[in-house]
């Protein structure tokens, strides 16, 4: 129906193959301006850097918090550690840096809550001047960061390119994250509503604190150990190994590698009734998961060290407040070890003043 | 696939496309595929059941309608063959562990011990919701009152059409198979009006069921540890989840079945507004309490048979109306509780009629209403205990608790419970005031388009992810 013949007071019903005309014939003047009123929040807030980091304690913040309050506090960083807050809880380090005799700020421990090669990767680049400067750069990795079904924090959101979510992320994932390409509000869906959340509130987020030995935790430090079965099922029964995951790491070691940096990777311990429930019972999937970390090393001719096992870096269960997170006195035991093992694995790639006690 | 999931969003535009381009037969066969591939997607094993519940409702009402309808033996066998079937599966798969258990708990009572084996079983989904229509089809063909479908694809499209599939509303035959015979447009009102069904449900579901259920879920958790308050917070916080939940669904059923050039029938006009029970019951999950009088209760000589008989019948209807939502005494209790309220309110009320939205013309008529409508809540939510609750300790756990007046309550966080009565009140009150679940679309467009940018941007702002499935489902 042509729109001259329309009557403005009384539109006659009008076909699916007449939806264009519709429209211009009845302009649906209250979606015109939601619309509009979308895409202001699309271009001013969600397409805006700053609420990302506004909030230190957020997924995204974090990051920002850590460039700030970690690699811009050290004029000098040399050993650099990257991982998840089991790396953040588990590398202490100014015990680093006594049991090596280096200068305070030398040591650097850049782990954060559900970090994963990604974040590393992001954060390497973003301070590539400054990270590059490290003779070495130890990355704590587990079986969780190359689980498919894993969480992914919304750094990815913030972060990764097109191609970057298309080729890095699976499944469910991958799909939220193209769609949150597309249409940033999706993507920034978390830190709008927290800062709504804080705005209502009127509480400014706080800064993160620092523990003396150098390590950024605000995280709860305490509490019950969980049952071993119900942890080791959450994290390992539904695991499904993402290649897509690995080309991250293989990524992150190439760039590194690239600018002269030597690379390690750990396998941070896991507390040892979760760890040999998890072996005895997930056999297959953990041999698995091991021999993928050891040709990821091979592949990048990196060292390997797993040290799933606590037992084997002489951490007992009292060194852990849960499955895997250290508490102080785990991170200055750990800490001992991983200075002896960098020591005697990796001393060329140490400053030159570096020595054991 | 749920409703609310983006794959949900990719799939109706998908068809939808297509849809508007064929003429009714291969629009039927289309939404017969999509029906299939829609319910396929939670698990294909169960479309099985799906379609042997078609293919025997099918079979016995073709029959029906070739068997002479003084022939009352042989039009008798082919229904109890149709009930059995859909009786059977259903009992099967939802009641078997449940009686099986009952009555080893009931012969441990009486001092004999037995050692009964259950099944495991998965419940199919919505296996609830299409026996229950199928059963309405060949019930009325029984009765005579529609026509046998002899066209098959039409009739398995009637069981299976995928926006009332899974969880309502409980279409009647005479209401929805004509629809699917006429040609059905795609139209501009159509969609307008289909997509804001859509939306309000996506807003009920993620922007208020949702955002409540953590509350809930800790208050039902560990009631013990729960201070009074918590425990009172938490049970009207459940009242309005389970309505957001199960209105939103019912809307997003609505709209999306609209935007398909079909009308389903409404299941919730604003249940909460009501001043009496009665009236409660026509507002709340409307398709499956007027199949419970048309299926049920009549058929048991519904009101003809004297004052006693009436609140047997209402009794044993909600009973079965209680243990229809799941297999637990709980739900047993709660359909007890409304029988007994409905037949307190039949006793009261007498032979006057019961009007839905009695008019409130002094002071005295506003008082009535009021303290009707403070009655009727505080009842409904007395009754809502037994359906949240896991357990009957724990349901008793949850009242005790309130009763008892334990903890402070100063501390309590009012905003969320606060916030969300003013959305629901916002979002229904409209709706009430002018019976129509699209009163919005008669607002002004400045306020219209607000409303719905600020709608939008809580849904993604509130936002869950998939593990934000409809309560209803598990029935």
């Amino acid at each position: 129906m042509p729109p001259s013949s329309t009557s403005s007071s009384s539109p006659p019903p009008l076909t699916y193959d007449g939806v264009a005309v519709a429209l211009w014939a009845r302009p649906p003047r209250a979606l015109l301006l939601a619309l509009l009123m979308l895409m202001v929040v699309e271009l001013g807030v969600a397409r805006q850097d700053w609420i990302w980091s506004h909030n230190p304690r957020s997924e995204t913040g974090v990051l920002d918090a850590i460039e700030r309050q970690s690699i811009g506090a050290s004029h000098n960083p040399q050993l650099v550690f990257m991982g998840s807050s089991r790396t953040r809880d588990g590398i202490a380090p100014r015990v680093l840096e006594q049991q090596l005799s280096l200068e305070q700020g030398a040591v650097l421990n850049l782990g954060m809550t559900v970090g994963t090669p990604f974040d590393a990767l992001v954060l390497y680049r973003r301070n590539r001047e400054a990270l590059s400067k490290a003779g070495l750069i130890a990355f704590g990795v587990e079986h969780s960061m190359f689980d498919a079904n894993a969480y992914v924090s919304e750094r990815a959101n913030r972060f990764a390119s097109l191609r970057e979510r298309l080729l890095w992320f699976d499944g469910d994932t991958r799909q939220a994250l193209l769609v949150g390409w597309v249409w940033r509000t999706y993507d920034a869906r978390e830190p709008m509503r927290l800062y709504v959340q804080s705005r209502l509130s009127g509480k400014q987020p706080k800064a993160l604190p620092m523990t003396d030995d150098g390590r950024i935790i605000w995280m709860r430090r305490s509490g019950k150990a969980e049952d071993p079965t119900r942890i080791s099922k959450k994290l390992w029964r539904r695991f499904r190994f993402s290649n897509r995951r690995v080309a991250v790491l293989d990524a992150l070691i190439e760039l590194m590698q690239q600018d002269g940096v030597e690379v390690v990777l750990y396998q941070v311990p896991t507390r040892n009734r979760f760890w040999s429930y998890a072996r005895d019972k997930y056999t297959h999937k953990v041999d698995r998961y091991d021999q993928q970390m050891q040709a990821v090393a091979a592949r990048h001719g990196s060292r390997y060290y797993d040290w799933q096992d606590a037992k084997s870096v002489g951490l007992s269960d009292g060194h852990f407040f849960d499955y895997g997170h250290m508490r102080d006195s785990g991170a200055r035991e750990f800490g001992r070890v991983m200075a002896t093992t960098l020591w005697q694995g990796h001393r060329d790639h140490l400053p030159e003043q570096a020595h054991l006690p | 696939m749920l409703f609310n999931s983006w794959i949900y969003g990719v799939f109706l535009v998908a068809l939808l496309a297509i849809y508007g381009q064929l003429r009714t037969r291969q629009q039927n066969r289309l939404l017969l595929l999509a029906s299939y591939f829609f319910y396929g997607w939670w698990d294909w094993r169960f479309v099985g059941l799906v379609l042997l519940s078609t293919a025997v409702d099918y079979t016995v009402a073709a029959q029906l309608d070739r068997t002479p309808a003084n022939d009352k033996a042989a039009r008798n066998r082919l229904l109890a063959v149709s009930i059995a079937t859909n009786l059977g599966v259903l009992g099967l798969f939802k009641y078997f562990n449940f009686f099986v258990e009952s009555a080893t708990v009931a012969l441990g009572a009486i001092g004999l011990e037995a050692h009964i084996w259950t099944l495991r079983l998965i419940l199919p989904v919505g296996i609830s919701f299409y026996t229950f229509q199928t059963m309405a089809y060949t019930i009325d063909v029984y009765r005579q009152k529609t026509k046998a479908v002899l066209e098959f694809e039409l009739f398995a499209l009637y069981v299976c059409f995928f926006p009332q599939l899974v969880a309502g509303p409980i279409e009647r035959p005479e209401h929805l198979i004509p629809q699917l015979r006429q040609p059905r447009r795609v139209d501009a009102d159509a969609l307008a009006a289909g997509s804001l069904l859509i939306f309000w449900g996506l807003v009920r579901k993620v922007g208020i069921a949702d955002v409540v259920a953590p509350a809930v879920d800790r208050a039902f958790r560990h009631p013990e540890d729960q201070t009074s308050m918590a425990l009172a917070i938490g049970v009207v916080l459940f009242s309005l989840q389970i309505y957001n939940d199960f209105a939103g669904y019912s809307s997003i059923a609505r709209g999306t079945a609209r935007v398909l050039g079909i009308e389903l029938m409404e299941n919730f006009r604003q249940p909460y507004f009501s001043t009496n029970i009665t009236v409660f019951w026509r507002r709340w999950h409307i398709s499956l309490s007027t199949w419970l009088r048309d299926y049920l209760y009549i058929p048991l000589g519904g009101s003809r048979g004297g004052t006693l008989l009436t609140y047997r019948n209402l009794m044993l209807t909600m009973l079965l109306g209680g243990l229809w939502h799941g297999a637990s005494w709980n739900f047993v209790v709660w359909g007890g509780i409304h029988g007994v309220a409905l037949a307190a309110h039949k006793l009261v009320s007498g032979n006057r009629k019961i009007l839905d939205n009695a008019p409130v013309r002094t002071v005295a008529d506003g008082l009535w209403a009021a303290s009707g409508w403070a009655f009727t809540f505080c009842l409904v939510l007395f009754a809502w205990v037994f359906f949240r609750a896991d357990t009957f300790a724990d349901a008793t756990a949850v009242l005790t608790g309130i009763a008892s007046g334990r903890g402070e309550w100063a501390w309590v966080d009012w905003s969320t419970p606060a916030l969300m009565t003013l959305w629901v009140l916002f979002l229904d009150i409209p709706m009430y005031r002018n019976d129509d679940q699209t009163a919005v679309l008669h607002w002004p467009w400045p306020v219209r388009g607000t409303a719905y940018a600020s709608f939008a941007l809580l849904l993604v702002l509130l936002e869950r992810g998939k593990d934000a499935t409809f309560i209803y489902f598990q029935f």
